[in-house]
């Protein structure tokens, strides 16, 4: 029987935008749950609606009375843009974030990329092993 | 409850749109807020000794309701460590996912998601700015 073949060209799933993405959150949720271990009987006790309501009271308005450290910093990975990120204001926000419904998630995620590309212009500069 | 100044919710539909996320965009969204919240909860209990965490199970016991069990874990750990903690397992985790995702983003999709971060930032900055005027 001749067998013909067929070159296909897939992209793995991890190559997507969408694949990397529920990749690494479902990385994510398996290294917590591992991480959670030790404190099965503490998690079952606390209740995910007290979990949930922690941090609810952090006043938001009190956190914009910070320092102005503009910072400009270069993503490497996102063209060679720059990108201005208000440092002080910033890690300020991020100290007021409330836990559920409030995270500031863009503070944060802000400041994990500018923190990101810092290490990598640090590695690039020899300043940083 | 004072509003966030950004809309977590709202900033990452927004980075799913860029990047045309094909899953359910909402249970991603939801997956990874808890996922924010219970490694906030899991860092400040790691930072209490044993004695610390034993005494905290206890009045956990003691507590019934969901409210007096807020109200222990409150008494038990600061606002301050509570964002504190939120704010550095946010920033390591969502690292760790912009590192997955930028590899996979074509230019255009860089460069729309670089302005979004770009004009989020001017816009986080004039609400404050506004806020303090």
């Amino acid at each position: 029987m001749c067998m013909t073949a067929v070159e296909t060209h897939s992209t793995p799933e991890s190559a997507t935008p969408s694949g990397a993405l529920d990749g690494e959150l479902t990385h994510q949720i398996g290294a917590s749950e591992r991480k959670k271990g030790p404190f099965g009987s503490f998690w079952r006790k606390v209740g995910a609606s007290a979990l949930a309501s922690l941090g609810l009271n952090v006043a938001g308005n009190e956190i914009i009375r910070s320092q102005e450290t503009i910072t400009t910093i270069r993503t490497p990975d996102i063209s060679s843009a720059t990108v201005t990120l208000h440092e002080g204001v910033l890690a300020n926000v991020g100290e007021g974030l409330a836990i559920a419904g409030s995270l500031g998630l863009f503070a944060t995620g802000v400041a994990a990329i500018y923190g990101l590309f810092r290490d990598r212009r640090l590695r690039r500069e020899g300043k940083k092993n | 409850m004072t509003q966030p100044i950004i809309d977590p919710k709202q900033t990452l539909q927004q980075i799913l749109t860029i990047v045309n996320y094909q899953g359910d965009k909402q249970a991603f969204i939801a997956k990874y807020l808890a996922l924010c919240e219970q490694n906030t909860l899991l860092a400040l209990l790691e930072n209490l000794s044993e004695e610390e965490r034993t005494a905290l199970e206890q009045k956990l016991d003691a507590a019934a309701t969901p409210e007096e069990k807020k109200n222990v874990l409150r008494e038990q750990f600061s606002e301050e460590d509570i964002a504190e903690s939120s704010y550095n397992e946010t920033k390591k985790s969502f690292g760790e996912m912009m590192q997955k995702l930028l590899p996979t983003l074509d230019k255009n999709q860089k460069e729309e998601l670089k302005q979004y971060f770009e004009s989020s930032a001017k816009a986080l900055q004039d609400k404050l700015q506004l806020s303090n005027e």
